[in-house]
């Protein structure tokens, strides 16, 4: 009787993932494993999760090599019986297809929002084709244009490896057409890498993770596309620390911090100045309803900036325990790719290291992002002479295709206000 | 509470939402005038349809109303936004076609709209938002809550199909729904008692509506009739229709003459049937309020009103970037 | 998977998204039938018997037959789409769009817009269109043109069962208001529909047939016709490429040029009345974007600008045929 042999497939990790790898093994083809234990940490461009197993039984059939991108279904390795002979593994793999990326569930529970009963849009391509073209079975959930869909199976390309630049983020045939000419010219021999070393020097070639690699490309293409300017401010924050002084004293566990505070004033300063809580893809723009902020937070091997949302209806004490929740996921590599997307707006707070004030880099497709530095304690005029005060600097930078630089004032006017008068943000 | 005795009818009011709807009916009347004004200077573009003089009809209705409470208003929709909560300023800043403006500049006077307020909307179609309301009352009657819909309309509307294919629906599906007729005398140029044929009120309860003719110069009589009429339809005992009869000081549009009035009409109906007047003289005779908080009060929304003015004239118009976006949600 | 009919899968596409959704609703005229009467309940299940049944598992609050108020019920319909709700109305037959024009022009295709941008308008109206019945002139048209031309709509039309359970499915999750039109020849039409719930985009065209020489565009009923005439030209080894586009709005206006792109010929086939119509629409854009590409002057196959008759010897003469597109293509190959 033959054993039970089962696929152990990349996972959906959230709702727009679309291919990972797997970034280590922890198992090796003949372990023993049972429901629960690790088998692998699977990697997107965003995050790192653990794979766990779902049954008892033996890891056989050869592991899917680290590091190399798998779409979403594809085989990782079999979990079987020990009953079952090398020729049934062998049988089953061959026989193997990859689920339809829609009939693949996500992985885990997804957190509730406005998206989150519209399944992802599903793509018909899987359907039986008239005409007998078949397109290659990994890639058939990629959006693409019939005509483009052609021209690659007949190159040969994988439609997960064009950069879609069509309607609806889809690939065109162009896409394809200049993706296959890249690839020739790639298979001639490279030239002298650009970073030459010096002979003799001692180093270390550090290979750039997943996740740095899409903080270099994202934040390159938004330093070369979004024109920056920049709207420095300082505002008081006086009052906002005695506010957090009352709030803390009514907190059973952890404490509201300055950077929670700024986050609901960033939000309440969107919401009065909505022309800044907008996202923009280079051609069109939307503009949100409500305010979805990120938060930057710093991790060893980059930076993650998982979305507060609704952040404009939310009080300080659930803005400030989801940013806790966040980033201790974040730390944890646990978080869903759903949580990282859907920003309109970035606070990136380097004040506890002292940072006076700082540039940021605009995370597209937001049109702002909001840098803030440590608190100083400063000398003001005041009736009679000098008082202390404590004061931050803001700097916001503005994708000036699609916010002035009077819009940007405005923001950073109401935001000042609020900071300043911060027992607003409480209503 | 103080209890105010009007013949045989009665109403209980506390202070605050006696000050609250004098407030309200202010803020309206003050409204329009300054557009009345600012529009002769050229400040105003586009149709701009005023309801000063109907101030009592529409804070009667809305005083009784939450914000899960919805409305449709007719062309004429300023003051049923404001008496429905909507912000003054932003208002202020739509009619004046800015990018700040309650509808982002794309909407301007016809189109005032909030539906965070459960306001739907006023309408530039005689008679359009009649049906969406029914929509609103219908979601109420789908999901078992205790909602209600308003839909205001004029004299003119009641001649309009969908209207009175809306009163049908209404009845047969059993929506909790208020029919809000508000007759000022003139459907554009032409008067109501000559453009409705048969009786009104026989209309509406042709429909088997509950209907009630209702006198929209008297706030007092309005917000106790008013109250009782959106109770019944909250406790699901079917739509009801008020025939409200009110005016309109300006013409049917900002540059109408109105030379379809008799001479002095309009004149005498201010200083006989002006609803702020009538408000402030029974609300001093019957000592619910001192002459002092209706004077604070005018002086409040005076400031308010030159400051939204002030904003709306600063605010920035929409630009090419706002052209075409709000047409769909993804395309 | 198994075979369906194309009225089966619309019923089907209703009954998943009801399910699936508590905020969606149907409401029009008879889509039970019998309300309120002492006959049988759910007596047609609409005019076409598309949503019987619906009734008994979802009940009257969900199910909701109204009287015969087009612009009541469709207006009604949009403002419970614009308060929260997800309804589908059912206007019986798209001619009847004349009744209840300004709801459908001046209030749901407008809202979001007026209300800049505060308003989602989730709103289907399904309604059936197309001749072929001798139903004349009141019944029989297809009015996508009419639809396409206001900006807020959206406008589907699908060619089979498969498309038109996906594409329904798709239509009632989005947000914004969709005229979905379905061809009243095809309610028995079967097909292939898989039995789980999958939804197929708006705006992305599909490739209904693959060939080299000439490229077809149409939707709804035309596509099988272009598909038969395609399938007959095949043997004189002529390649026809027959899109077919789902939608007209949004249209995928790319997967258009770029088969034009690589055939140089394009005929266009539509049931619509021609003047300021689909047809001219897609001849316009092939004009304005694939200009240089084109080899042969673009052929419009579609009625006369005529109302539809109701003898069955004229009606023949006006919906487009097998014959009419096979000579169109033929007389573009030969240009």
């Amino acid at each position: 009787m033959a054993g039970k042999i089962q696929a152990i497939v990349m996972p959906k990790l959230g709702l727009s993932m679309t291919e990972g790898m797997v970034a280590k093994w922890h198992v090796e083809e003949g372990a023993k494993v049972a429901p629960g234990d690790m088998i692998a940490e699977i990697e997107t461009s965003k995050i790192t999760n653990e794979l766990q197993a779902h049954g008892a039984g033996v890891i056989r059939g050869s592991l899917a090599e680290e590091g190399v991108d798998l779409p979403v279904g594809g085989l990782l390795c079999v979990l079987a019986d020990e009953a079952s002979s090398e020729g049934e593994i062998e049988a089953f793999i061959a026989a193997f297809k990859p689920l339809d990326s829609d009939r693949i569930e996500v992985a885990e529970a997804e957190e509730a929002s406005d998206d989150a009963r519209r399944p992802q849009r599903k793509d018909d391509k899987a359907r039986p084709n008239p005409s007998g073209q078949q397109p290659p079975p990994d890639d058939s959930r990629i959006p693409a244009t019939p005509s483009a869909r052609r021209a690659a199976a007949r190159a040969g390309i994988n439609l997960a490896e064009v950069t879609p630049t069509g309607t609806r983020g889809r690939v065109t045939r162009e896409d394809v057409e200049k993706a296959a000419a890249a690839a020739q010219s790639a298979a001639a021999p490279p030239a002298q890498s650009a970073a030459t070393a010096l002979s003799g020097e001692a180093y270390e070639e550090v290979p750039l993770t997943s996740m740095r690699q899409t903080i270099a490309k994202r934040l390159t293409a938004s330093k070369q596309a979004a024109p920056h300017f920049r709207l420095v401010a300082e505002a008081n924050v006086d009052r906002m620390l005695d506010l957090r002084s009352d709030l803390d004293r009514g907190m059973e566990d952890g404490k509201i911090s300055i950077n929670d505070l700024l986050v609901k004033a960033a939000a309440a300063a969107l919401m009065q100045v909505p022309a800044v809580n907008i996202q923009f893809d280079g051609s069109a723009m939307r503009r949100y309803a409500a305010a979805h902020v990120a938060v930057a937070v710093a991790l060893e091997e980059g930076l993650l900036t998982p979305v507060i949302r609704n952040a404009n209806h939310k009080s300080v004490m659930e803005i400030s325990s989801e940013i806790k929740e966040l980033s201790r996921r974040a730390k944890l590599g646990s978080l869903q790719l759903d949580e990282l997307e859907g920003g309109t707006f970035t606070v990136s707070n380097l004040g506890m290291f002292g940072i006076k004030a700082f540039d940021a880099i605009i995370n597209p497709p937001q049109a702002a992002i909001l840098a803030v530095g440590a608190t100083e304690q400063r000398l003001i005029p005041s009736a009679g002479g000098k008082r202390a005060a404590t004061i931050i600097t803001a700097t916001l930078s503005c994708d000036h295709r699609v916010v002035d630089g009077a819009t940007g004032a405005r923001f950073m006017q109401a935001f000042k206000a609020l900071v300043e008068h911060p027992y607003q943000l409480l209503i | 509470m103080i209890a105010i005795t009007e013949g045989a009818r009665a109403t209980l009011l506390n202070k605050e939402i006696l000050l609250e709807a004098f407030r309200r009916m202010r803020t309206i009347r003050e409204f329009e005038d300054r557009i009345h004004i600012n529009s002769a200077k050229g400040e105003v573009p586009g149709f701009i349809h005023l309801s000063a003089g109907q101030e009592a009809s529409a804070v009667g209705i809305c005083m009784h109303l939450t914000h899960e409470d919805h409305i449709a208003s007719t062309h004429r929709g300023h003051g049923h936004s404001i008496a429905k909560g909507c912000d003054v300023t932003a208002m202020m800043d739509e009619i004046y076609a800015k990018r700040t403006g309650l509808c982002a500049g794309k909407g301007g006077s016809m189109h005032m709209a909030d539906l965070s307020k459960g306001m739907i909307g006023a309408n530039g179609i005689v008679g359009g938002g009649v049906p969406l309301t029914a929509g609103a009352a219908l979601k109420a009657r789908i999901l078992g809550t205790d909602r209600v819909a308003v839909a205001f309309f004029g004299d003119g509307a009641l001649n309009e199909g969908a209207t009175l294919e809306t009163m049908n629906l209404a009845k047969v599906l059993n929506l909790p729904m208020i029919f809000a007729m508000e007759d000022n005398g003139y459907g554009e140029a032409t008067p109501s008692s000559w453009a409705i044929g048969g009786e009104v009120l026989k209309r509406a309860e042709g429909f088997g509506l509950s209907a009630c003719a209702l006198d929209g110069h008297d706030f007092f009589q309005m917000h106790e009739a008013a109250g009782r009429i959106i109770k019944d339809v909250r406790d699901g005992k079917g739509p009801a229709f008020m025939h409200i009869s009110t005016y309109r000081y300006y013409g049917h549009f900002e540059g109408d003459a109105a030379t379809y009035r008799s001479e002095g009409e309009a004149e005498k109906m201010q200083k006989e049937k002006d609803c702020l007047m009538i408000f402030r003289n029974k609300a001093l005779a019957a000592d619910l309020a001192t002459e002092k908080e209706l004077d604070e009060i005018e002086q409040q929304v005076a400031r308010l009103l030159d400051d939204a003015v002030e904003h709306a004239r600063q605010a920035p118009a929409p630009g090419a970037a706002d052209l075409a976006t709000d047409v769909y949600v993804s395309y | 998977m198994s075979e369906k009919s194309f009225r089966q899968a619309i019923n089907e596409a209703l009954r998943e998204e009801m399910r699936r959704d508590p905020d969606v609703f149907l409401i029009g005229e008879d889509i039970a039938g019998g309300t309120g009467g002492d006959g049988e309940e759910d007596a047609w299940g609409g005019v076409m018997g598309v949503t019987k049944g619906l009734l008994g598992e979802f009940g009257a609050s969900r199910v909701i037959d109204t009287p015969i108020s087009e612009t009541a019920y469709i207006g009604a319909a949009a403002g419970a789409a614009v308060t929260g709700m997800r309804p589908v109305a059912e206007l019986m037959f798209c001619d009847f769009a004349g009744v209840c024009f300004d709801q459908i022009m001046n209030q749901t295709a407008k809202l979001r817009y007026m209300l800049g941008g505060q308003a989602k308008v989730p709103l289907v109206i399904r309604m059936q269109c197309g001749g072929g019945f001798n139903a004349a002139a009141q019944h029989s048209q297809t009015l996508h043109g009419l639809f396409t031309h206001i900006p807020g709509l959206k406008v589907v039309m699908p060619s089979n069962p498969y498309e038109a359970k996906g594409l329904l499915i798709e239509s009632i999750r989005d947000d914004d208001p969709v005229m979905f039109m379905e061809h009243k020849f095809m309610y028995d039409d079967k097909g292939e529909v898989p039995d789980e719930s999958y939804a197929i985009p708006l705006g992305e065209a599909y490739y209904s047939r693959d060939g080299e020489d000439i490229t077809i565009c149409a939707l709804g009923r035309m596509v099988n016709l272009c598909n038969q005439a395609a399938d007959d030209l095949a043997q004189e080894n002529i390649g026809c490429t027959v899109i077919d586009l789902r939608s007209t709005s949004p249209l995928d206006e790319e997967s258009i040029c770029e088969s034009v792109e690589e055939t140089g010929r394009l005929v266009v086939v539509d049931e619509g009345y021609p003047r300021c119509g689909f047809a001219a629409d897609i001849a316009a854009l092939a004009a304005v974007r694939a200009q240089p590409a084109l080899r042969a002057p673009v052929k419009l196959v579609t009625p006369p600008h005529t109302t539809i008759p109701f003898a069955p010897t004229l009606e023949e003469l006006y919906i487009p045929s097998v014959d009419r597109i096979k000579q169109g293509i033929k007389e573009t190959l030969a240009a």
